[in-house]
């Protein structure tokens, strides 16, 4: 298994827990849990974009 | 923060369970399906990066971090918090400071030797072992407050989406809201 997939189970448990301590609603705490972990991968992707243009092209 | 709408009992015996065990604290509070969530979530990050360190990740020494910082685990600081599954190393490090003999067959006290060896076999999952059972010890903190003060933000009392709403409801006179 590559090492990069080790990401994806970690960003979900930190969602889940995260959104969790904020509601008690399971309707709420998935919404915030799906919002944040796209948010969080979404900026690890736009940084490892950035890195590999910086370290390929300049 | 708004004021808790669940009941937490009491609340400093629930941060004390959900310390011991992720989860716990909620389960005595009758939040049966958080418990459950911080059960899975912390422990299987925990026994999955202590597993991706072949066991022997999680460990503890009573160094001087200045003067002896290649034997000084910072991880563990975080890993202390998912609680029971991470105190053997606590109970290991302050024997072999007391220099007493290890417990359980030296079971979470490798010597150096073996940290060596390990981060050479085992490359970059060394890394990835320590921040995942490092990660669900810092969680367990979040759990463990959400235990002691509840949810930071009760599903009745979200903060308004039209900031237009906030600012009528602060122009309501407060005698208006005293006497309904």
């Amino acid at each position: 298994m590559s090492i990069y997939l080790h990401i994806f189970p970690l960003v979900a448990g930190i969602s889940l827990v995260y959104a969790a301590t904020r509601h008690e609603d399971w309707i709420q705490i998935r919404r915030h849990a799906l919002r944040l972990c796209g948010f969080i991968l979404g900026l690890l992707a736009v940084a490892m974009v950035l890195l590999l243009v910086v370290n390929t092209q300049i | 923060m708004a004021a808790p709408t669940v009941d937490l009992k009491n609340r400093r015996q629930a941060a004390l369970l959900a310390w011991l065990v992720p989860g716990l604290g909620h389960y005595y509070q009758g939040r049966r399906g958080k418990a459950l969530l911080y059960f899975l979530c912390i422990l299987g990050l925990y026994f999955t990066g202590f597993w991706l360190g072949d066991g022997k990740i999680v460990y503890w020494r009573w160094v001087d971090p200045f003067k002896n910082y290649e034997n000084f685990n910072m991880y563990y600081i975080a890993q202390f918090f998912v609680g029971l599954a991470a105190l053997p190393p606590l109970i290991q490090g302050t024997l072999a400071h007391f220099n007493f003999p290890p417990i359980l067959g030296g079971f979470m006290d490798p010597s150096t030797e073996v940290l060596n060896g390990l981060q050479f076999r085992l490359g970059r999952f060394y890394e990835v072992g320590s921040i995942y059972t490092a990660v669900a010890g810092l969680l367990n903190v979040f759990a463990i407050y959400d235990a002691y003060a509840g949810p930071a933000f009760s599903d009745d009392d979200e903060p308004a989406a039209n900031p237009a709403d906030e600012s009528n409801a602060a122009a309501v006179p407060a005698t208006e809201l005293s006497n309904p």
